[in-house]
């Protein structure tokens, strides 16, 4: 690891000093005091080893082994629609595509927005309203403490920026395709940046769908800054379906203002290896944040969902659910921290994990902890890990169902209690046909 | 014959729980098997419902003349075999009106039947509903997820009601019931009772048999049934309590 670690680094850093450094961006110069910033992090963080509490279980080594080469530029002749409209939700949504994190305007599709909306790639957002980005980009480029967050913020070619002015609600979702093109040959590297501004008492739902071609190889670094306004909801869910060789980190930050509300879900099928990391920052007061995540793995994929919830203020509630059904020789982790700050009474929070294993393989871990520096607080936490119940499957057999059947309907049931309550309707009933063909899958390969 | 056991004996974990059980079932009787805590009563209901938690370790039973002991779980309930459970599953994330039309159209496919649409299976259940008296958004819910102690119950009546089996085994469906609650369970019970089917009872205490009148009571002490009669002998039982009903046997547990 130690030597594709450092041929890596060398590789950032020509391509850092090389092409970064002198570019200039027109209306955003202060972007590359940002990137130094984010570089001279990086620099001082270097690469995650397994020494680090938060790298433990994941092996980087597929990642930083891998002849992944920047790759911004290729397929972007890529407009065949077909290949992505499983990921297409509904007439009236906003869709926006990224090949290979660059915005491809031909698989785009965006209209009738309500008046002051900004939506578009960060590019050309960064010419048009640099110094709006400015005011929210990049607040935690010298205190990041994820590597791979510090390599997006001074590689990143191009991106997502959404705007949203006080009081506007958006009805139609929006609905972000990143798509991964490479293949084994020439394996993509990626780097897609999101920046999200909600103005007070807004609502806006957002899905990003990390998604690549069949048998495509790439590497997808994400980092996304979020900011929710005051009063405001915001839903950020997170399909993660990719190819069998396709690598995803992403790292998420949320920063909720007061009487805020966020809803995000992780839902993970496939893919070699998925790193999500949330962190949550409480900046007002009664400000609450439901994280929830579904993975679903089979063969070697591997998923990992970081959590970090930082109840800085008082009266602020975080409620995380998150589950998993592993088959085959597939891994999970689930680390958590939560994060209570002196002084942040009355804060409410819940960390919950289950796992279902299908296998004798498949390997899971699951690590909620707390951090309260103060009292009157009410943190809850709990992991299972297990397989199905036995009386479970009696009780469905007696009723003439069978076994293996029985198996699936258990499987699904656990499964679908992480978004029975999803909306919307579109995106649950896909969700709900996915969980359906990769368990009768997962289960049919276990019978 | 519709059901015939035959000095059945039965353990769990190598502890001996039935010990030479003889029952026959004919067809349109309902029968009551009355006993004191542990004296295997559930065991036969798991038993006859083919939990494998249970060995049978001697003795056999014939469903409409087949070996039942050597069907799996699934291939009694469709061969019309049906317990409704003492403790019924909670199963979360499984909608209750799905589930039970996967297991209605189990049945079908078993009887070489076409799947029902599943329109007129909403009519079928709305019309079952009504055995139970329960509202539609009973049907809306998670498989007994969440559900009160005698919503389970009418849960499993209500399953009963839609599989229509040929034999029912209720395993004290009567406890932990409130008298109003008894009386619906009971209502639907006497709903299913069919010249054709038949009915037993697994009850600990006599007021099930306030609401449905069995045709033969039997008191079961220590794995074995002890005495065995009419309606009558319900009601001397709860005059007399189990002590001295089955004071001659030995190691029951009351």
């Amino acid at each position: 690891m130690a030597i594709g670690a450092d041929l890596k680094n060398r590789i950032y850093r020509e391509s850092f000093s090389k092409e970064l450094l002198k570019k200039k961006t027109p209306n955003a110069d202060w972007l590359a005091e940002v990137r130094r910033t984010a570089y001279e992090r990086f620099e001082k963080l270097g690469f995650p080893t397994r020494e680090l509490e938060g790298w433990k279980y994941i092996n980087l080594e597929p990642i930083l082994g891998a002849s992944f080469a920047a790759s911004e530029n290729n397929g972007l002749e890529f407009s065949d629609t077909r290949m992505i409209e499983k990921y297409f939700l509904s007439e009236n949504e906003q869709r926006l595509v990224f090949v290979n994190g660059v915005y491809s305007k031909n698989l785009s599709s965006v209209k009738n927005l309500p008046p002051g909306v900004i939506l578009r790639d960060l590019a050309a957002s960064l010419v048009s309203h640099g110094d709006l980005i400015k005011r929210y980009f990049g607040r935690d480029a010298s205190s990041e403490t994820n590597s791979f967050s510090s390599i997006n913020t001074f590689s990143f070619k191009d991106g997502l920026f959404l705007y949203i002015p006080d009081k506007v609600v958006v009805d139609s979702p929006i609905n972000i395709i990143l798509l991964g093109t490479g293949d084994n040959d020439s394996p993509s590297l990626f780097y897609s940046r999101i920046l999200i501004v909600t103005g007070e008492c807004s609502r806006v739902r957002v899905i990003v769908n990390y998604a690549g071609l069949p048998d495509a190889r790439y590497f997808n670094n994400t980092a996304a800054e979020i900011h929710v306004g005051e009063g405001a909801c915001l839903d950020y869910f997170q399909i993660e379906r990719g190819s069998k060789n396709s690598y995803q980190i992403a790292t998420n930050r949320f920063y909720l203002g007061k009487f805020s509300t966020l809803e995000t879900l992780a839902f993970t099928e496939g893919g070699a290896i998925t790193r999500n990391e949330e962190i949550i920052e409480f900046g007002g007061e009664k400000g609450f944040a439901s994280l929830k995540g579904l993975s679903l793995l089979n063969d070697e994929s591997q998923v990992y969902n970081h959590v970090e919830a930082n109840h800085r203020v008082p009266n602020c509630t975080s409620r995380q659910f998150y589950k998993n059904v592993l088959a085959g020789k597939a891994k999970s982790e689930f680390n958590s921290l939560v994060r209570v700050s002196r002084g942040a009474q009355k804060s409410d929070s819940n960390q919950l994990s289950k796992t279902l294993l299908l296998s004798d393989t498949a390997e899971s871990h699951s690590r909620p902890q707390l951090k309260i520096d103060t009292d009157d607080v009410s943190c809850v936490h709990g992991a299972t890990v297990g397989q199905l119940e036995k009386d479970e499957l009696f009780y469905l057999r007696s009723r003439g169902l069978s076994k293996e059947i029985a198996r699936l309907v258990l499987t699904s049931g656990f499964a679908e209690e992480v978004i029975q309550d999803l909306e919307p309707a579109p995106l649950k009933s896909h969700l709900k046909d996915w969980i359906g063909e990769a368990l009768e899958i997962a289960t049919e390969r276990k019978i | 014959m519709l059901l015939d056991i035959r000095n059945l004996h039965a353990s769990i974990n190598g502890k001996d729980i039935l010990k030479g059980f003889n029952l026959q079932v004919k067809a349109g009787e309902v029968h009551a098997i009355m006993g004191p805590n542990g004296s295997g009563k559930s065991t036969l209901a798991k038993v006859l419902a083919g939990d494998s938690h249970y060995e049978v370790t001697k003795g056999e039973v014939l469903f409409q003349g087949k070996n039942l002991l050597d069907l799996e779980p699934e291939d009694r309930a469709l061969a019309g075999v049906f317990m409704a459970f003492q403790y019924p599953v909670e199963i979360p994330g499984v909608n209750n009106a799905s589930f039970l039309r996967m297991a209605y159209n189990a049945k079908r496919k078993f009887q070489g039947k076409e799947e029902i649409d599943p329109l007129d299976f909403e009519e079928l259940l709305k019309e079952r509903l009504k055995v139970v008296d329960m509202p539609q958004d009973f049907l809306k819910r998670n498989v007994n997820h969440g559900f009160s102690g005698g919503e389970k119950k009418r849960n499993e009546i209500l399953q009963m009601a839609v599989l229509d089996p040929t034999l029912a085994i209720l395993d004290e469906t009567d406890s932990g019931l409130d008298i109003d609650a008894l009386r619906e369970v009971a209502k639907g019970v006497n709903i299913l009772k069919r010249p054709d089917n038949g009915i037993i009872l697994i009850t600990h205490y006599q007021r099930l048999l306030d609401y449905i009148t069995p045709d033969h009571v039997h008191i079961l002490v220590d794995g074995r049934i002890v005495r065995s009669g009419g309606k009558e002998l319900a009601l001397e039982l709860e005059k007399k309590g189990y002590d001295e009903m089955g004071a001659s046997t030995n190691g029951h547990r009351g």
